[in-house]
């Protein structure tokens, strides 16, 4: 007969083993690999994870799909996210023993995890790149490793229109390939005039680092050059005296509005919701603007300084990179996924030119024909600035990652006026020459 | 009068003859062996079975993870490589850091505004709760319930929507004709207003305790001020407050060691940001930043450890004052 004693002691001992059991690491999140068995390829259970837009996460969930047919055996669970959060979820996961078997990798932070042993040279474990076009896979080589990631497809910087809300001002679409800097102010504040309050040109563009880019490469310099910045402070201080001027010109809304936008959902945004004409974005992200536009986007390219075309410095970049944990369980059946991912025409129609047109050539063959209008607006772009790229640029050294938050405060800060345009350029190399260190 | 019970051993021994200690001890153990109740060991093996999960807990959530901690603040530990050991850097590098001061200061602020409206509010509310009244239980609840929610990722959303250039503050401003209002969150002069505020909205907890203390005022001393002619504020500051001052002294400690910690609101309110400008970079949320995002876990500690220190000291001074100012009834 059990004392009152020990019932209590069972009573609180049972609920406790559960609740630790329910704390551990293969909790009901859904995202514990359970299959870990070896690097055995034919049976496993992958974890892929992603950050995007519910187009992409649709896309995503469709080729996962697609391989259960090709593996049957293989699970991939799939766990999409933010931009905004996934560094920092990345991180930690990568602290915990976490990492996720595939990951959708950034240029930006590539060196920080390639370089720290975190991911898996493709190439030495027989990912087969022969197909791509030339100069798309050697963005992903990483010194040390080999091939760190490859690349999920090209894309280039380019400014993103709303037709409707031109119309609404009564303000012609500009000449993309004759337009300069000061015109972009223009066009942008006779919008913002033309239509009611709340409503702007353009978007304040002064935090965005791909724009940046454009505007140091066309001052003759760019972004980073032997693994420290390559700009100066003068090129620095233009940007911002330009920014500042978005604001007092009243082209693009105030500080604060900015601030709360660039914390928005896509869907949530100014652009989205009609309150601004142009905004920037990489050309991969065409079909997620179209789709939240009535009328669709118009494509143009950044504007020049002066005013040609073939002086825009712009540049094909790998918009993201597919890579696998060194780390993971299975490398043989991530390999093979990833193989499927970037090789394969199927999962190249189904991906389409979301994440950026194929680096392999024999998929973006396959697809090019099946491109609705929305994609097809994005290849286009990018055939057209083909004959007028600059070089390319370097990759992101370690500790550069931090640069798109560096730009956001010190331009934040001199949008609010605590800085003057000078003082924020400086602080933005100091900022940077500290972080590189 | 008797003495109370357990002060002396059971005497056994009354009226036989004397033995030596050491017989006298082990008779009294014997006789507990066979007639007593078994509580000495008994109660030691439950005892030690009821802590058990605890003390994992204590070691492996809490002590083990702390001298980890203590002795990564000497490294350069970037998560995805092992550590290396590194000295005095850190804190050499958290002396040059303006960041690190400015975090600082954005948490003092917090603590130290907040923390003191805070109480005000749950004492207000609290002395307002002891009238007594129809559904004080219901009352009690429904102020108790924000502190419930108020600390979650959902509140502090809201709050940010709320308090946003179009947010449902300003909207409803609107219809009293004060269009045009800034976004209360993405300004750097009021977005820490707005995590102040929600730190204030909490107050449930101290509320309660308020509340409990309150209770224990004994009626007569109110009976005799009044029959002395006090008014209601002279009562308030005569009676009330000096009788509370343990309670208060109770709340004020746990307030500002917890107010230190702040981080789920600073995050979500600023996205994760800390802007704009770095007026919601609090000392936690910098520290993470600092540890998850820049890859300098060695630093994020040696920081961690910097804000034990500092809550330690305030917690010091908070002991060291209250000898002038709690007055205790024993």
């Amino acid at each position: 007969m059990l004392s009152r004693r020990s019932t209590l002691a069972l009573g609180m001992a049972v609920p406790g083993l559960a609740a630790l059991a329910a704390c551990g690491p293969n909790a009901s999140g859904g995202a514990g690999s359970d299959g870990g068995d070896g690097g055995d390829a034919s049976s496993a259970s992958l974890r892929l994870a992603w950050w995007g837009n519910p187009t992409r996460d649709e896309k995503t969930q469709q080729v996962a799909d697609a391989y259960k047919e090709v593996e049957p055996d293989v699970t991939v669970n799939l766990e999409p996210g933010e931009w905004s959060g996934y560094w920092d979820k990345l991180a930690t996961q990568a602290a915990g023993g976490d990492f996720p078997d595939i990951v959708q990798m950034d240029e930006k932070y590539l060196s920080e995890y390639a370089g720290r042993g975190a991911l898996l040279d493709l190439a030495g474990a027989g990912l087969s790149t022969t197909d791509f076009a030339p100069g798309s896979v050697e963005v992903g080589e990483v010194e040390g490793v080999g091939l760190a990631a490859i690349n999920a497809g090209l894309n280039a910087f380019c400014f993103l229109l709303n037709p409707a809300v031109f119309e609404e001002a009564g303000v012609d679409i500009p000449d993309d390939t004759t337009w300069t800097w000061d015109d972009l102010l223009e066009t942008a504040q006779k919008i913002t005039e033309g239509t009611p309050d709340g409503t702007y040109g353009m978007t304040q563009m002064g935090s965005v680092q791909g724009l940046f880019q454009v505007f140091v490469r066309q001052a003759g310099q760019d972004q980073y050059k032997d693994g420290a910045a390559g700009f100066d402070v003068d090129t620095a201080t233009k940007w911002f005296e330009w920014a500042k001027e978005i604001q007092d010109t009243k082209a693009g809304p105030d500080a604060s509005v900015s601030v709360e936008d660039a914390a928005q959902a896509m869907d949530q945004s100014l652009f989205a919701t009609g309150k601004v004409a142009m905004t920037v974005a990489w050309s991969n992200q065409v079909v997620a603007h179209d789709g939240l536009v009535p009328d669709g986007v118009t494509v143009l390219r950044p504007p020049s300084m002066t005013g040609s075309a073939a002086d825009a410095e712009l540049w094909y970049k790998a918009s993201m990179y597919w890579a696998v944990s060194a780390k993971t369980q299975s490398p043989e059946a991530a390999v093979k996924f990833v193989d499927f991912l970037v090789n394969s025409p199927d999962a190249g129609k189904i991906l389409s030119v979301e994440r950026g047109v194929p680096g392999n050539l024999t998929v973006r063959e396959a697809i090019v024909p099946d491109l609705d209008e929305a994609n097809t607006k994005a290849v286009d772009y990018l055939n057209s600035i083909e004959q007028e790229l600059g070089d390319a640029p370097e990759i992101t050294p370690q500790g550069g990652g931090q640069f798109e938050d560096i730009l956001t405060r010190a331009c934040e800060d001199m949008l609010f006026g605590k800085l003057s345009p000078a003082e924020a350029g400086q602080r933005v190399l100091d900022d940077l020459a500290g972080a590189l260190a | 009068m008797q003495s109370p019970p357990g002060d002396r051993p059971h005497n056994f021994h009354e009226g036989k003859k004397p033995m030596s200690a050491v017989g006298e001890l082990a008779s009294i153990v014997s006789s507990r062996k066979k007639g007593g109740a078994k509580e000495k060991h008994p109660d030691n093996k439950s005892a030690a079975v009821f802590m058990t999960p605890w003390l994992l807990g204590f070691l492996g959530i809490t002590l083990i993870p702390m001298i980890a901690s203590f002795a990564l603040a000497f490294t350069d530990y970037s998560l995805l490589a092992p550590p290396e050991f590194v000295g005095l850097e850190n804190i050499k590098q958290m002396i040059s850091d303006t960041r690190l001061h400015n975090s600082l200061v954005v948490t003092f602020i917090y603590v130290f505004v907040g923390t003191p409206l805070q109480l005000i509010a749950a004492l207000l509310l609290a002395v307002l709760l002891n009238q007594g009244m129809k559904g004080l239980s219901f009352y009690r609840s429904i102020f108790y319930l924000p502190s419930l929610l108020g600390g979650s990722v959902a509140i502090a959303i809201l709050w940010r929507q709320m308090f946003g250039a179009n947010g449902l503050i300003n909207q409803v401003a609107g219809m009293f004709g004060f269009t045009d209002l800034p976004g209360w969150v993405s300004n750097p002069d009021t977005a820490l207003g707005t995590i102040i505020l929600l730190h204030v909205w909490t107050f449930g907890s101290p509320m309660i305790i308020f509340l409990a203390g309150l209770r224990q005022i004994p009626e007569m001393y109110y009976e005799a001020a009044s029959v002395d002619g006090a008014s209601t504020m002279t009562k308030f500051f005569r009676i009330t407050i000096p009788l509370l001052t343990p309670i208060i002294f109770f709340n004020v400690v746990l307030q500002v060691i917890n107010a230190f910690q702040s981080f789920t609101q600073a995050f979500v309110v600023s996205g994760g940001t800390g802007g704009p400008s770095d007026s919601t970079m609090f000392y936690t949320l910098y520290l993470y930043q600092k540890g998850f995002t820049q890859f300098d876990m060695g630093y994020a500690s040696a920081m961690a450890w910097l804000l034990l220190i500092i809550v330690a000291f305030f917690t010091a001074i908070n002991f060291f004052v209250s000898k002038f100012w709690v007055f205790y009834d024993d």
